[in-house]
């Protein structure tokens, strides 16, 4: 009996209870943005997302960093106590390995670019399918592109997921060179057509131009993808199909080259990009809250400082580099802001000076000169050559952060490549022309049709996109110099040309493959 | 309305009216036993003495003044034994022997003693003979009421009787046997059998010397089939306390606390048998009076964000408890013993126990002390003469400020503390009650810093409705105010206020000549101005409030309810003075404030009964739900720069306009069901089966509950008669455990998927910004708690008439399911996501020993020993990724490195890096190379010690007493990151000071700074970690003063290790991707030593 009221009164007890609670997260800090996500008018939301994406491009631990690192554009050397990290340093020396912190967040990176877009390609395809709804679809199928051909670049395969595969514990599919390289031409073939020119779309935004000079890229470098390093040349190429790409762009007169090369540089250049060459640009923005980089911190000396900004001494260019140059042209130098900051914009080299024009000196009291030549491994405070390409404002009150819209694309970029296309190709006089255009637009000697060499189009390439980014790995495998012995760096073997899949990517998905010769 | 509904509205409300009634017998029943005078000459203190003062008497009555006063009963029988002699007898003693010995002396009587019953008996009837006897009397329980129903047995034999109404046996048993009996509930007896016996048995209860608290009950000792080890306040540790978790550092093996600096009131790492987890949550399980507190850091308001200092340290969580109120803490450490708290009892559960009012007269007690401390040794840098001299010899430029400055001195002090007690207890049979308030002034030895609490706590127990319901109540307030500096745990390359006054350089004066700070530059900072223009205060309350009803349904059927409130209110309001030349935007305000509470109420059944004497049952079944809500808020302001006039007072002084704030909140539930089951036969083999179903909001959808079984064995080997023929052991039990805990303690909301506001655009071309929305996390819907399996076999023995007594628990636990923040498979929304990493297992294995001794045992001398010895060998295997690294070195050039790794096949906190084989003929550092001449990367060294072994010594001779705490742990090592930064001349070079230690090495003054084996040292250590000498005074008059005694102990006093530190203790917190580290040490704030003198006294 007693034992049946025990019975009894747990089970009374548990049913009780058991009502108590169904144990639901309750979520109070977090707004569900689902409704939010359904109504038409807020298609901007979005896809804001995938437009803010775009700004990790530049990210000094990221993709910039890395895709600049790795050629003789910049490096970062250790000094003494300080930027002291092998990650830096073996992205310079090509020692590279798949434990890089930099060459996986560069990875994660595009992962997150991908994701983010088809994020937004999964609402966007289940609104009403405006104009301006299907627009933004193809703008973000633009920046999903860019992210494949950036991960097809620099590491060869990648997993690729739809945006109707939500369920993030499936392993994706894995897109290969060139199964990637043809779904990239499709795609990008696909939306040029359908989206806007310049001028239809305000300023910042993606336009068919954007996307037809990334298809101009990825035919530019076909030989590259189809072909064995070093010098490709068993590879398929596409000068004819770049070459119209870029005739397109150049022909539909929407862009015009600039004649104030560094105008393009300056805190606040939106509107000179705007009415000139800017076929993408990344906006930044500090009153509105989007902060970019602290260009002028990383690579300036500690006493250098000036208003609120204050420096870090870290990255600088090489010798090899600037050997390329001659020093009158305009692009290496420009003193526009000296005498509010002390130091002249392009490349840094030799006594630095205050505003006051005072000489400076370095924190253990000697004169402060930067030297072109520096160690990898051990650099005093002053070795390196520093460059500023993306000028500060000096009154800023945001201290480090970076007023600058981000030069990714620009017209400059699309005569160079049919420069490049056309030479290729045997055209050697159209390459002339293009190279020249640009030559005498920035106001230095143009080169005459004996002269004219692959390697003039590289060292072109150069002066004019040094520290912006996007380029220079891309044109030092095109041009076979990426693997070569240069300043502080030895000869590197043909497979560290495609960087090594990061090993968090490896263990988090054990179908994916490292590239061949990596540990 | 659905009827889950209904019915839960319905138990709320009977619970309510529980609760009602409970409020109203407190208030009606409470009665205070009026205080009486005590002329008896027979005298019992409260530290057991029983003090003696008879002139003439018959023993008869001696021995009946006695068992009025004492705990003691006597058993003889009146035929045989004659009690009529009178004696004289003048003493104070706490050993019964010495005082039964005294008694009988000159007279043909031998005595027995058996736990609480003595037995006097003739001195020859042991040996007489074999013949039989019969033996006959009655057995009544304390109060004197007859006992139906116990058990009388012949020892090792099979004749059984039983007592009737009247509580009254008989039966026949050669005489040299003993009786043994046994009754559930009371304690058990056994007695050399006699022809009279009228025994008194003693209820288990009443014995608290032998009980230990476990989940949801307490247990005798001797029952006990875990690995559960307690810790009275007689044992705790002495000195300067101001946290429970103090009072057991060292004193229970398998329980590693390290304190992670010596910041009155500092946090301090937990690891109850080891490591189990890789993340963030492996701090036990706290329960107090049987409420399970949130005692999660995120209970702490965090301070102001500067560059270079870094985060403060975390606050003990156990401060709001007074060391004074504490009557006990158990530690349950393996998985029968913890099972019954489930998901939250992987990683050991920690019970608190407060002192309770106990039943007799009223009784007050002081207690104080007053204290001082100090840095025991300076951390030696240079002077400004060494300084000087050593630039000028090895040609570096400096810049002479023209001082002498030894920083160090400019901010360590001479602290003093002061603390008081003070309690008043008292009870009768139904009802008991303790009040208690508490004082504690803690300076720390750092300037300005410190921490004043105040703690007041009301407890009250009361039985009714004829005894069957008790109800017990406590309140517990405090308010904890600490004072701080701008001391950091991480920090960057101008460092925190402790690094400051190390490397700056000591030429510089503090002040200027017009009486302003000497301040260098933002980066070579003013440590004196960092303290006396940063005003870092907290102050926090919290009040834990609990009410237990415990209502017999009938015989042996308990039914109890639990309810609980647990409030913290903390606010943490930094300002610092625009004069600070790092203040880039001018003086700032930043007020932090954490609301903080769980609710509890748990409801269970126990039920005990007995099948014929031989099958015993204890049965326990009961539900929980607790609920979990944080909530935070902060506001930072700057640009203050009026002079004179504390910020805080008026904030329209700085940009007001624009003042930041955020917050934060958290909600989670848990609800469980549990059950024990508690099987002993014939009282030698007992057997325990636990269970808990646990579930969490925080675990994913499709694992809502989770299961925690647990079963346990002991046999009680001593009870066994091939045992007892070995005549050696008085005491010998072994005991096995096999059962399953978890771990819940992840972040919330990490199951979920989350469509969330991100990142925006301009997509206008304009200055509009489009915010975004996206998937801001990569759900995980499986997620849910870690497991914890745990196997444990041990032995507890006790040999020499107990006067050697000791455990020996080895124990394994392996932990699946381990919870990680794994890369997702990519392309994901984020680039982590949290996961129960299959295949992964976390194994810690040990040996815990402790040992007890009575080395001296006589009237004027006593020397007691105990040690304990504890080692764990702590490994990951099947690690899905290569490594997790973790413990990022701070301070200047050495950031892009991680100390530690998490790796297949090494144990947590294995430090992983460069290995140092010193410097080539240019000064800079060489490393072992591989084949291919890179620097080869390995382990160099490991934060988990190989065992640590504590003694404990007390010696007392007549009023005075000495007792020596000394703790050891071996084997361990240590990252000095202070050192990496100071301990070179690469800095120096810099404009850094350096230590001596460093002048002496041939290091180039532009060597790259490494993380490597340089700066790995060995943290083995020998701490005489107190030392107390106390005296009893004698009181002639006991009438108003019943004790009083006078302590004088000194805390810290000896150190013997290697570490170049201040302190080998040490712990920063240099958690990386919610993985924390261990074994780091930074600028920890100094551990101080201390003197203090105590006074404690009953009135």
């Amino acid at each position: 009996m007693k034992k049946i009221a025990i019975i009894l009164y747990m089970a009374v007890i548990t049913v009780f209870m058991a009502g108590c609670t169904d144990l639901k997260e309750e979520i109070l800090n977090e707004q569900d943005d689902s409704q939010v996500i359904s109504q038409t008018e807020n298609a901007k939301m979005i896809v804001a997302p995938a437009y803010a994406y775009l700004r990790d491009l530049q990210s000094r631990s990221g993709v910039w960093l890395v895709l600049e690192s790795v050629t003789d554009e910049v490096v970062f050397p250790t000094r003494g106590t300080d930027w002291n990290s092998s990650a830096y340093r073996t992205l310079f020396t090509h020692e590279y390995d798949s434990k890089n912190s930099y060459i996986k967040n560069t990875w994660n990176s595009f992962m997150l670019g991908i994701t983010k877009c088809n994020v937004a390609l999964q609402y966007l395809t289940k609104l009403d399918q405006t104009d301006e709804v299907k627009n933004y679809i193809n703008e973000t199928l633009f920046i999903r592109a860019l992210c494949m051909y950036h991960l097809m670049d620099c590491f060869g395969h990648f997993p690729m997921r739809e945006y109707t595969e939500t369920d993030y514990s499936v392993k994706p599919k894995i897109l290969y060179r060139e199964e990637a390289l043809e779904r990239i031409i499709s795609e990008l073939n696909t939306i040029i057509p359908l989206l806007k020119e310049k001028g239809e779309v305000p300023y910042g935004r993606i336009t068919k131009a954007a996307a037809q000079m990334l298809l101009a890229k990825v035919y530019l470098n076909y030989q590259v993808y189809t072909g064995t390093a070093p010098a490709f040349s068993d590879g398929k190429t596409k000068w004819d199909e770049t070459i119209q790409l870029c005739d397109d762009i150049i022909d539909a007169k929407k862009y015009t080259l600039a004649d104030d090369y560094w105008k393009l540089y300056l805190a606040y250049n939106e509107t000179y990009s705007d009415q000139t060459e800017t076929i993408l640009p990344i906006i930044f923005n500090n009153t509105a809250g989007i902060r970019g980089v602290a260009w002028v911190n990383i690579t300036l000396h500690y006493n250098q400082k000036f208003g609120n900004f204050s420096m870090w001494n870290g990255c600088c260019t090489t010798p090899t580099f600037l050997a390329t140059w001659d020093k009158t042209d305009p692009r290496y130098q420009d003193n526009r802001l000296k005498s509010q900051v002390g130091f002249n914009l392009g490349i840094l080299v030799g006594q630095q000076y205050s505003a006051a024009g005072a000489e400076l000196l370095t924190r253990t009291g000697s004169k402060l000169i930067f030297t072109p030549e520096f160690s990898v491994q051990n650099s005093t405070e002053s070795q390196g050559a520093r460059v500023v390409k993306y000028a500060p404002d000096p009154t800023s009150t945001y201290g480090s952060n970076s007023e600058n819209d981000f030069q990714y694309y620009r017209l400059t970029d699309v005569y160079l490549m049919r420069c490049e296309a056309k030479f290729r190709s045997g055209d050697k006089g159209g390459a002339l022309i293009d190279i020249n255009t640009i030559r005498s637009k920035r106001g230095v000697a143009t080169y005459a049709l004996a002269d004219l060499t692959l390697e003039k189009i590289y060292n072109e390439r150069g002066y004019e996109f040094y520290w912006d980014g996007p380029s220079r790995r891309n044109d030092m495998v095109r041009f076979n110099r990426y693997c070569e012995a240069r300043y502080e760096k030895p000869a590197s073997e043909t497979y560290k040309i495609l960087l090594p899949i990061p090993l968090s990517a490896l263990e988090a998905n054990s179908e994916l493959k490292q590239n061949e010769k990596y540990e | 309305m659905n009827i889950k509904h209904y019915s839960c509205n319905n138990t709320k409300f009977l619970c309510n009216r529980l609760v009602l009634i409970g409020f109203i017998l407190f208030f009606i029943g409470a009665t205070v036993q009026p205080m009486y005078a005590n002329i008896n000459s027979v005298m019992v203190t409260k530290a057991g003495e029983i003090t003696l003062n008879v002139n003439n008497k018959p023993m008869r009555e001696v021995l009946t003044l006695i068992e009025k006063q004492s705990k003691f009963i006597f058993v003889y029988n009146s035929e045989n034994v004659n009690l009529s002699k009178s004696v004289t007898i003048n003493v104070t003693s706490s050993s019964i022997n010495e005082i039964m010995s005294m008694l009988l002396k000159g007279t043909t009587l031998t005595y027995e003693i058996s736990d609480r019953q003595i037995l006097i008996l003739p001195a020859t009837q042991g040996t007489k003979n074999d013949n039989k006897i019969t033996v006959s009397g009655v057995v009544l329980d304390e109060a004197g009421n007859a006992l139906i129903g116990v058990n009388v047995q012949v020892k090792g034999e099979s004749s059984i009787a039983v007592t009737d109404m009247d509580g009254k046996y008989s039966l026949m048993t050669p005489a040299n046997k003993s009786l043994v009996f046994s009754y559930v509930g009371y304690k058990r007896l056994e007695m050399k059998a006699q022809p009279q016996m009228n025994v008194h048995m003693i209820s288990d209860a009443d014995a608290l010397n032998e009980i230990v608290v476990i989940g949801y009950g307490t247990m005798k000792k001797s029952d006990l089939t875990g690995s559960v080890s307690g810790v009275k306040s007689k044992d705790f540790n002495t000195g300067l306390v101001s946290s429970p978790s103090q009072l057991i550092q060292g004193r229970v093996s398998g329980v590693n606390i390290t304190n992670n600096g010596g910041e009155p009131g500092g946090g301090v790492t937990i690891r109850v048998r080891g490591s189990n987890s890789i993340r963030s949550g492996q701090d036990p399980l706290y329960v107090v009076d049987g409420v399970p507190l949130d005692a999660s850091e995120d209970q702490q308001p965090s301070g102001a964000s500067l560059a270079g200092i870094g985060s403060s340290g975390k606050k003990n969580p156990l401060n709001f408890l007074n060391p004074d109120d504490i009557e006990s803490i158990d530690i349950l450490k393996d998985a029968s013993a913890t099972a019954i708290y489930g998901a939250r009892g992987a990683n050991g559960v920690i019970m608190v126990t407060t002192k309770k009012g106990t039943e007799g007269q009223s009784k007050v007690s002081y207690s104080g002390y007053a204290s001082v401390s100090e840095l025991p040794s300076e951390y030696s840098v240079l002077s400004a003469d060494q300084y000087r001299k050593y630039a000028a010899e090895k040609g570096v430029t400096i810049e002479d400020g023209g001082a002498s400055t030894n920083w160090q001195d400019e901010i360590f002090r001479t602290a003093f503390s002061k603390n008081h007690n003070l309690s008043i207890s008292g009870g009768n049979k139904t009802s008991n009650y303790r009040i208690s308030l508490g004082y504690l002034d803690q300076q720390g030895i750092i300037k300005k810093t410190g921490m004043e609490k105040y703690n007041g706590r009301f407890y009250l127990s009361q039985k009714a409705l004829n005894n069957r319901l008790q109800i017990e109540a406590s309140l517990m307030a405090s308010r904890t105010m600490d004072q701080r500096a701008p001391l950091g745990e991480s920090g960057g390359y101008e460092g925190d206020l402790l690094l400051t006054a190390l490397k700056v350089n000591p030429t510089y004066p503090v002040y200027n000549e017009d009486g302003t700070y000497f301040q260098k530059s933002k980066d070579v900072r003013n440590p004196v101005a960092m303290i006396d223009l940063t005003n870092d205060n907290t102050k926090t309350d919290r009040i834990l409030a609990n009410i237990t009803g415990t209502l017999e349904i009938c015989k042996n059927l308990n039914y109890k309810m639990n309810v609980a409130f647990d409030q913290t209110q903390a606010t943490r309001k930094v300002t610092q003075d625009e004069e600070l030349i790092y203040m880039t935007d001018k003086g700032t305000v930043d007020i932090n404030n954490v609301e903080s509470g769980n609710k509890l109420i748990e409801n269970y059944l126990t039920y005990k009964f007995d099948i014929k004497q031989i099958h015993k049952f204890d049965l326990l079944a009961g539900h929980s739900y607790q609920r979990f809500r944080n909530y935070w808020y902060s506001f930072s302001e700057e640009g203050f720069d009026v002079e004179d006039i504390n910020y805080l007072y008026d904030l329209s002084f700085g940009n007001n306009t624009t003042i930041t704030g955020l917050s934060d909140i958290t909600v989670n539930e848990l609800q469980s069901f549990f059950g024990r089951v508690n099987y002993n036969l014939l009282d030698k083999y007992l057997l325990t089966a636990n269970f808990r179903i646990d579930g969490s909001t925080k675990f994913g959808e499709n694992n809502k509950y989770g299961f925690f079984p647990s079963a346990a064995f002991a046999w009680r080997m001593n009870e066994e008669q091939f045992i007892k023929d070995l005549n050696f052991f008085d005491n010998l039990k072994l005991r096995a455990s096999v059962g399953v805990t978890g771990n819940q303690e992840i972040p919330n909301k990490i199951s979920q998927i989350m469509l969330g506001s991100t990142d925006g655009a301009i997509l206008d071309g304009g200055s509009t910004v489009v915010q975004g929305i996206t998937l801001t996390r990569t759900p995980n819907p499986d997620l849910k708690w870690e497991r914890t399996e745990q196997k444990n076999i041990g032995i507890d023995f006790g040999i020499f008439k107990n006067r050697l007594s000791g455990n020996v628990d080895l124990f394994s636990k392996t932990t699946r399911d381990v919870l990680l923040q794994v890369y997702s498979i990519s392309p994901a929304p984020t680039t982590q996501v949290w996961s129960n990493v299959p295949d992964m297992r976390i194994e810690n294995k040990g040996i815990e020993v402790g040992l007890n001794g009575v080395i001296i045992d006589h009237k004027d001398w006593k020397w007691n020993v105990g040690i304990n010895y504890s080692s764990i060998k702590n490994m990951v295997k099947n690690l899905p990724m290569s490594s997790i690294t973790t413990g990022n070195p701070s301070g200047p050039g050495i950031t892009g490195f991680s100390s530690q790794i998490i790796k297949s096949g090494y144990p947590i906190g294995t430090f992983w890096g460069y290995n140092f084989l010193g410097f080539d003929a240019d000064g800079n550092s060489v490393y072992e190379l591989d084949d291919n001449g890179s620097k080869v990367e390995k382990c160099i060294g490991n934060a988990q010690p190989d065992f640590s072994l504590n003694l404990n010594t007390s010696v007392s001779w007549k009023r005075f007493d000495l007792s020596l705490f000394f703790n050891s742990v071996v084997g361990n090592d240590i990252y000095n990151n202070l050192a990496n930064v100071l301990d070179n001349l690469s800095m120096f070079s810099k404009g850094s000071n350096t230590t001596t230690h460093a002048t002496t090495l041939s290091e180039s003054f532009t060597n790259v700074l490494d993380y490597s084996s340089r700066y790995i040292e060995d943290g083995s250590y020998l701490r005489l970690s107190s030392a107390t000498l106390g005296y009893n005074v004698p009181l002639k008059d006991k009438k108003w003063i019943s004790n009083l005694r006078f302590s004088f102990t000194g805390n810290n006093l000896l150190l013997l290790t290697n570490y170049s530190g201040y302190d080998p203790e040490v712990n920063s917190s240099r958690t990386s991707n919610g993985v924390p580290s261990l074994g780091i040490g930074w600028t920890n704030y100094p551990m101080a030593r201390s003197f203090s003198f105590g006074i404690s006294a009953d009135f």
